[in-house]
């Protein structure tokens, strides 16, 4: 008799194991990581989360027995420290599901096989419908789409209206100058002419007249392009390294660095190095090249004690970077962060679900408004009631992209190398030009163009 | 109190002023924590516990602090469990056994404890890959725990040397096992070295960044020094938190410290004195 007891509670165990399967819900933890580094870009992390809680309710509304949570960080360290995490977690095999980073990379983790391409995906979701088509071409590489744009942005060559007006520039002077970068009329020769009459007469302190930033990034490529170089051959799909634009280039750092308006070690690793001087006081740098997305750390970082963003709106203004020859066309670069879905994702049609419903008009507002980047949805734009974003986005008009090839990181190192040697002074441009040059030969072989 | 002869209080103030710049490293992080804004050492914000807010909120997209500091107790206390087990164990052989290659192995624990880790970080990231334990805590425990055994095993083998041998060659004859001697009466005299061994373990594994850095990804396996790093940022720190959760990330070992300097101490000594 007991025993049976025994057999009757063993049944009932057992099958209250299984039942869950169908009873209880399941819940599908959607590892995401994003970074900034720019602390008021979290918005790349919060936004997931924003849009986990609409698709659990949609979920909810199917009847589905599915919820979704987002698991992950938003790094505020720095590229590198974020990239090698990331770059372990696809070798070590278990990667997030979701890598936000810039759409350049998608590339060479394409190549790797470490991404998934999404064209399967994307057109079951109208919400990418209104995406920027720009931003799409961004997105490709071999004919395929491999990432979700996540924001875009511009970057600025601003300046300081309250030193040009202590050099003599009156108001109208101040307000013509990006209608001169845009015409042509005033270049980098200009800039520099500028910057050393301010130090000649005291207005700027020794290697303030030009920052750039302290660190490799893509805005290398957009000032050699600005220099007249190209980095890409669209006929042959290699990458190109125009010696003449180098030479151009660097020899122009080279020489603010002898006239004491460029830092010797501009290079320095030190964001605080590059921040600190520009906002302080009235701002202590005469022209610096940036992105919208400082406008963002200054407002809510730096200036926050001393006024945010009128303060910003009185003293800095702003402009697409100007072209080396009188004529040229003035420049800017876009590099647009995206969405990835790693290809060991298991969980692929809920994380594409869950990017559908971030790239949505509120959330893309949201970070714009919050970040000083720019929206990727055409809606978004008329949406937004922001005097900055509505100020700067006329940059778009000057955009260009990073070439998308997997090893453009390499020509970037060689590139950046080349910069550091010249503007230090430990080579003349020349041999920098011939360094960036032999290594570019080395490393890429036949794969890149020496011009 | 008798005044010291003028010679001490010279030594005194050159003592002084050589802690002079740790002393306000110190001084520095308690007033960073604590204030809102300190210009030097000169505080000039308003004292609050903003700084603290890691404590009862997770801080820009981060877990709550108290994962981290979970995963860090869990990592330094089965590191050092391990630690002085599988020492205490090695040593008592090599001290008292003697079996073929004996002196060769002493001299490739000792070749072993001169590798730095991180030059074999690549190798212990490939093994680890393999055995499906990269971005796991119990990954990450099993390699501090060896690199930290060539000191643990030279340690205790010196304490284990000082035991005198007339003692377990009486239990020996008494027909104890080895095992038994082992556990209950040679282990019981080197409690100071199990303790100094435990302690040090313990703070190194506390201490720990490269390879829980280097070896762990995903932020619900941080420990507390992975989690102080996210707050050092590369366009913007906020050296306020920074100071904060340095000091709390501190605090168990200063604990730590207080408790268990008498042990500290004891790891130049021997087990028995005669």
């Amino acid at each position: 008799m007991r025993s049976r007891w025994w057999i009757v509670l063993l049944a009932v165990v057992f099958f209250a194991a299984l039942a869950p399967a169908d009873a209880q819900q399941r819940t599908v933890v959607l590892r995401a990581w994003t970074i900034g580094p720019d602390n008021p870009s979290i918005t790349r992390f919060r936004n997931l989360e924003t849009a986990a809680e609409r698709l659990n309710a949609e979920l909810r509304r199917e009847g589905a027995n599915t919820q979704v949570r987002v698991e992950g960080f938003f790094d505020t360290t720095n590229w590198d420290s974020f990239l090698r995490r990331v770059l372990l977690a696809f070798q070590g095999g278990d990667p997030p599901d979701i890598v936000q980073a810039s759409a350049a990379l998608a590339s060479t983790w394409a190549t790797a096989g470490f991404i998934s391409p999404l064209d399967e995906y994307i057109p079951r979701h109208p919400q990418f419908a209104d995406v920027y088509p720009a931003l799409w071409t961004a997105m490709r590489y071999q004919g395929k789409t491999w990432a979700i744009p996540q924001d875009t942005e511009a970057r600025p060559l601003y300046f300081n209206k309250f030193l040009l007006r202590r050099l003599g520039w009156n108001d109208q002077q101040i307000a013509d100058l990006p209608k001169r970068i845009i015409s042509g009329d005033f270049t980098w020769d200009d800039v520099m002419t500028v910057a050393r009459e301010a130090r000649q007469r005291n207005v700027i302190e020794p290697g303030r007249g030009y920052y750039h930033r302290p660190v490799n990034g893509p805005d290398f490529v957009q000032w050699y392009r600005s220099f007249g170089g190209r980095d890409f051959d669209q006929a042959t799909g290699k990458l190109v390294f125009n010696r003449a634009a180098a030479l151009r280039y660097y020899r122009w750092l080279r020489a603010g660095v002898e006239a004491g308006v460029i830092e010797r070690d501009r290079l320095n690793n030190d964001w605080n190095r590059f921040h600190q001087p520009i906002t302080d006081g009235d701002g202590r740098v005469l022209f610096w090249s940036g992105g919208t997305w400082n406008w963002a750390e200054w407002e809510q970082q730096w200036v926050a004690t001393k006024g945010g963003e009128p303060w910003l709106f009185e003293r800095f203004g702003f402009a697409p970077h100007p072209s080396y020859t009188k004529g040229g066309k003035p420049i800017t670069l876009s590099n647009p962060q995206a969405y990835m879905l790693a290809a060991r994702s298991r969980n692929k049609d809920l994380a594409m679900r869950l990017l559908a419903l971030t790239t949505v008009p509120d959330l893309d507002a949201k970070h714009a408004v919050g970040s000083a980047h720019l929206p990727v949805l055409r809606r978004t734009a008329a949406m937004v009631n922001n005097r900055f974003l509505k100020e700067v986005s006329y940059l778009l008009d000057y955009t260009t992209f990073l070439p998308i090839h997997p090893d453009l990181p390499r020509w970037q190192d060689a590139f950046y190398r080349g910069v550091s040697a010249a503007e230090s002074g430990s080579t003349t441009p020349e041999q920098a030009v011939e360094l960036v040059a032999t290594e570019l030969q080395r490393m890429l072989g036949d794969k890149v163009i020496i011009e | 109190m008798p005044l010291l002869p003028p010679r001490w209080r010279l030594l005194l103030v050159a003592i002084a002023a050589l802690s002079l710049p740790i002393l306000s490293g110190l001084a520095w992080l308690l007033l960073t924590g604590w204030f809102d804004q300190v210009h030097g050492l000169v505080p000039t914000g308003r004292l609050g516990p903003d700084n603290w807010r890691f404590l009862w909120e997770a801080v820009g997209g981060r877990p709550s602090v108290w994962i981290p500091l979970r995963n860090s107790l869990i990592f330094s206390g089965v590191v050092a469990t391990v630690v002085v087990l599988a020492s205490s164990m090695a040593a008592y052989a090599i001290s008292r056994l003697s079996f073929p290659g004996r002196a060769a192995y002493l001299g490739l624990v000792l070749v072993l404890h001169a590798f730095p880790a991180v030059s074999l970080i690549i190798a212990i990231f490939f093994i680890l890959r393999r055995l499906g334990l990269f971005d796991t805590l119990t990954g990450v425990i099993l390699v501090k725990a060896s690199l930290e055994l060539p000191l643990g095993i030279w340690l205790m083998k010196g304490f284990f040397d000082y035991l005198s041998w007339e003692m377990e060659m009486a239990a020996l004859v008494d027909g104890v096992s080895r095992w038994t001697l082992f556990w209950r009466i040679a282990l019981p005299m080197v409690r100071p070295g199990l303790l100094a061994l435990g302690t040090f373990a313990l703070l190194s594994a506390w201490g720990e960044f490269i390879l829980p850095f280097t070896l762990i990804v995903s932020n619900q396996n941080w420990l507390m020094s992975a989690y102080l790093q996210t707050f050092l940022g590369e366009a913007f720190t906020d050296f306020g938190m920074v100071a904060a959760v340095g000091l709390f990330y501190a605090v168990p070992v200063i604990v730590l410290f207080l408790l268990g300097q008498r042990y500290l101490l004891n790891i130049y000594g021997g087990g028995v004195k005669g």
